[in-house]
């Protein structure tokens, strides 16, 4: 942690305002990013940004430079998303693909308009929301390894850091996320 | 045809770039060899590009001021509540300890002070009531068992009063508002007595006799009514308390607990009042501060309230007027 850094944190930590403001403006931006690609949903993914510094901010004061600051605001938003899925989840959110039946294994290709061209793909409208309806399907964790991995492209090692678990859970978690979209989107890959 | 699923996550992991140096070799030296591997990795590379692009992520700079925004009016409100939370106490005791020596001379002069005031200059004030004199200082002293019960004004061109004290016994006594122990019967009252219908009763009074002019508000009363708007449990008495407020000159305390009342009052009407109340207070006087702008710009943007957004606006617009 570079000193500049630090010296913000012991300033924010004292109650100075701006100091915690600077502090924000230097990590808010991945904070909403990551929080988007977990929510795909602009609404959900603010509410998380604003659980997440609330938290930041009552806790700072407990912040004892045992890690990178970075760390510690990626692993309280990790907190956030998972909480805000389980409570989702919790009142029965449906995804927009809700005729996807994963019992079946239905999948991309029976639902491709009938064009009579057997190589007729979805436009990538379509496409992009049956791999975002596939991804919103993944368990929590998995969800949130797999987007900080494809979409905020972190190296395993800083995934594992930030959800506290080692790099094998890591991996696990990627190897099984990315078998469930292989199945999901197979059609797409032709032989 | 061959199966390779069985390099899947290998796959995975090159992909990543996240293979150890050594086996990266050994696994390009493979897909060289193996023309059916290398397909089956383009077709996974496809995948990984299809789920990439569809989960793109992009930030734009008004969606993320927006959130700052709120986050900040967010943030201001929760370092208030900290702020206020300080009793009085707390104030005094930060006074002494950063400067004990001043504030120890001080409190003693003061102390010597009062005691020579209160023993030679200050004649006991006595009733008699059914044969028996009472002292009216004692009765409405902090620490009295006496309680007021009822406060109703004899006349509405006078802030002369008759008060009703129940303690002991029930005392009735004629009095005058600005009376510096009704005064101060009138702040305990506000913040120590557990009737809503008294508070109201005792704000009404004031709030009545104030736009009439025949009540001097003073700092003791004035520290009562901000406590009160801010921490009463009654929204009703809370309003009352706002509104009396709203008859003292502006200055940064009434401003804080306007913006208290609508960064944290729960009842929208309370927090319509407030801002009505910085609507009047600003066009009343001209000593507009950087603070209340601010506050007011972000009310605009954010507030759950509409009419607490447009009030905001308007008030702004007729700043920059």
């Amino acid at each position: 942690m570079v000193q500049e850094e630090i010296e913000l944190i012991k300033k924010a930590q004292a109650g100075d305002m701006n100091a915690f403001k600077s502090l924000v403006q230097k990590y808010d931006r991945e904070v909403l990013s990551i929080a988007k690609s977990f929510r795909n949903d602009a609404d959900d993914a603010m509410d998380i940004y604003q659980e997440v510094f609330m938290r930041v901010f009552r806790g700072l004061k407990n912040f004892q430079f045992k890690s990178e600051l970075s760390t510690w605001i990626y692993r309280i938003t990790h907190n956030v998303c998972i909480s805000f899925y389980k409570l989702q989840r919790r009142h029965n959110h449906e995804s927009i693909y809700s005729e996807i039946n994963s019992e079946t294994e239905e999948t991309f290709a029976d639902n491709i308009p009938d064009s009579g061209n057997n190589d007729n793909k979805a436009s990538n409208w379509e496409l992009n929301n049956f791999i975002n309806a596939a991804i919103n399907e993944l368990p929590s964790q998995q969800k949130l390894a797999f987007t900080m991995k494809f979409v905020q492209e972190y190296k395993i090692k800083e995934i594992a850091e930030i959800m506290k678990c080692n790099e094998g859970t890591i991996k696990r978690y990627l190897f099984t996320a990315t078998q469930k979209m292989r199945i999901r989107l197979k059609h797409l890959m032709e032989y | 045809m061959k199966d390779y699923t069985k390099y899947d996550e290998k796959i995975m992991l090159y992909l990543f770039d996240e293979l150890p140096a050594q086996e990266k070799i050994e696994f390009e030296d493979l897909l060289k060899k193996d023309s059916g591997l290398m397909n089956y990795l383009q077709l996974t590379k496809l995948l990984f590009n299809s789920i990439k692009s569809a989960r793109k992520v992009s930030i734009d700079d008004v969606e993320l001021d927006v959130a700052r925004n709120k986050l900040f009016t967010n943030l201001k409100s929760e370092s208030h509540k900290v702020k206020y939370n300080i009793s009085i106490l707390d104030l005094l005791k930060t006074f002494i300890f950063n400067n004990y020596k001043l504030a120890g001379a001080a409190i003693s002069i003061l102390s010597v002070g009062i005691l020579i005031g209160y023993y030679f200059l200050l004649p006991e004030r006595n009733i008699s009531n059914d044969n028996e004199t009472i002292n009216i200082d004692k009765m409405v002293s902090r620490n009295s068992e006496y309680v007021l019960q009822d406060v109703s004004l004899n006349s509405t061109s006078s802030s002369d009063v008759t008060i009703i004290l129940s303690g002991e016994k029930q005392i009735k006594l004629a009095a005058n508002l600005n009376d510096p122990m009704i005064k101060h019967l009138i702040a305990k009252t506000l913040a120590t007595s557990a009737n809503d219908g008294i508070r109201l009763k005792t704000l009404n009074t004031i709030y009545n006799q104030t736009i009439q002019n025949n009540f001097i508000l003073d700092r003791k009363i004035k520290t009562a009514l901000i406590k009160t708007a801010m921490y009463d449990e009654n929204p009703a008495v809370r309003k009352n308390a706002l509104q009396v407020l709203g008859q003292y000159k502006y200055d940064e305390e009434i401003r804080d607990a306007c913006l208290f009342a609508l960064s944290n009052d729960k009842n929208a009407g309370n927090r319509i009042i407030a801002i009505n109340m910085l609507a009047e207070i600003t066009s009343r006087n001209n000593e507009i501060d950087k603070k209340l702008i601010e506050f007011l710009r972000s009310s605009k943007a954010n507030d759950e309230n509409k009419y607490v957004q447009n009030k905001s606006d308007i008030i702004l617009r007729g700043i920059y007027q």
